[in-house]
């Protein structure tokens, strides 16, 4: 699972710049929740909206999980990352360290 | 199993899953029927759901197989032993370990199978079963079989379209593309779907051709027909959807790439890769890669360029405003400035 491999990452550099978001596109709470806990995330965890237009499926047009996206300093969208394989947390590390110096 | 195909194997596991929720859903509504009958179930209903809470309790394969072959044990001939059956049979199938015993479950227990929409669900999965082991003879008879038996859908051609591709069948993947492409019109999607406007039906339509065009093309590229298959990609290539990333929404772009590679017509198709290698399947990039050091003789430069090509794709996040679990309301305008980490998940 991707999630826990991002928490050392955001103790690492959250001082130099690096903000995590997280978003549960399920709502569900209570799962997250514990899930949330039994891994001692702390950077921002987010439930998706509900009814018609979901902030994951419409406005981020991800529908595989899971998917994230590396957002540069201006704001946009540099690198998606679609599933999560062993050793993929060393290529992400590199990605974020490009940025946060660019 | 190469890697081009196991992005699609992802679908067809999916289909595994949910004929499993199928099987599940239809013992809940005999069982929910039973009580109008007679005040209390039966004693068949209790150890079937007694079983079916076990069978999904535990994720090991061997156990499940094992939970349903002591209820068909037990109760061998009620209106309960399709599902039983059905469910002895699907779990060594997803995490292929031992085919051997895989295909013993099939051919003891597909025979017995009564109800017909339970056949053909066991069948499209004994056709996955095939995708995985290659068994491309067993794939093309079972596509023949089933045809004869039932009323294929839309996506019943594209289940096998995609087992035949994984199974390199390919003149069974290019007959179940050209039936799928009969079925996907903007016609059937408004036959499917009554609320859907004239405008989606007609996109939607000409994306599942796009979808259908691209397993064609590819099946007909490796059948030696390499103009026949750019003809097939380019005529359907303006049908398709794309992602606000740029990403196509159908493996057309995946497979149109992939066919020039094998032609050595690498610069044009590192261009069709272009923005799936960035933000698209694994596969892509992989493709991307070769096409490159085929080109330049090493991956070299790789790295620059794939830098300048974001720069030059780079699309803007759009902006939203979600509550976390404390009632707090994060909006990704407060972050302008950092590099944000957005990543959706569900938990499991």
């Amino acid at each position: 699972m991707e999630l826990p491999r991002l928490e050392p990452l955001w103790q690492k550099y959250q001082d130099q710049g690096l903000t995590i978001i997280a978003i549960d596109s399920n709502r569900d709470t209570e799962r997250a929740q514990k899930f949330i806990a039994e891994n001692n995330l702390t950077y921002h965890m987010l439930e998706d909206t509900e009814g018609e237009e979901t902030v994951v499926g419409d406005k981020l047009q991800i529908n595989g999980f899971p998917t994230s996206y590396l957002v540069d300093r201006q704001g946009r969208i540099l690198y998606s990352h679609i599933g999560f394989d062993e050793g993929d947390e060393v290529k992400l590390e590199e990605e974020i360290r490009k940025l946060l110096e660019s | 199993m190469n890697r081009s195909t196991s992005t699609w194997l992802v679908a067809l596991v999916l289909l595994i899953s949910v004929g499993c929720g199928q099987v599940q859903e239809q013992a809940t509504e005999s069982a929910v029927d039973q009580p109008e009958q007679d005040a209390e179930l039966s004693e068949v209903d209790i150890a079937y759901e007694e079983a079916a809470d076990a069978y999904e309790a535990t994720e090991d394969p061997a156990e499940r197989v094992a939970i349903a072959k002591d209820f068909l044990s037990r109760f061998p001939d009620t209106e309960k032993t399709d599902n039983a059956l059905a469910r002895a049979m699907y779990p060594l199938i997803e995490d292929l370990e031992k085919p051997d015993e895989a295909y013993a479950l099939f051919e003891e227990y597909l025979p017995q199978i009564t109800a017909p929409e339970v056949k053909f669900e066991a069948q499209q999965n004994l056709a996955v079963l095939h995708s995985m082991t290659g068994n491309r003879e067993a794939l093309s008879s079972l596509a023949k079989t089933m045809a004869a038996e039932h009323d294929f859908q839309y996506t019943d051609h594209l289940d096998l379209m995609e087992a035949a591709v994984e199974a390199e069948a390919w003149d069974l993947a290019i007959q179940q593309a050209d039936a799928s492409l009969a079925l996907a019109t903007p016609e059937a999607f408004k036959a499917q779907y009554d609320d859907i406007s004239d405008e989606d039906a007609q996109r939607w339509g000409r994306r599942r051709e796009a979808f259908s065009a691209a397993h064609k093309g590819w099946a007909q590229e490796n059948l030696g027909h390499h103009e026949a298959a750019l003809d097939t990609f380019a005529s359907n290539a303006e049908k398709t959807t794309y992602s606000f990333l740029g990403i196509d929404d159908t493996p057309l772009h995946i497979y149109w790439g992939k066919s020039l590679i094998l032609q050595g017509r690498f610069e044009q198709a590192m261009e069709k890769l272009e923005v799936e290698a960035l933000y698209g399947p694994k596969e892509a990039k992989e493709a991307f890669i070769e096409a490159w050091a085929a080109l330049h003789g090493s991956d070299e430069g790789l790295e620059e360029h794939f830098w300048s090509l974001r720069q030059k794709n780079a699309k803007p996040l759009p902006q939203f405003t979600l509550a976390n679990y404390d009632g707090d309301t994060i909006d990704t305008a407060d972050f302008v400035g950092d590099v944000l980490l957005v990543a959706a998940w569900n938990p499991t």
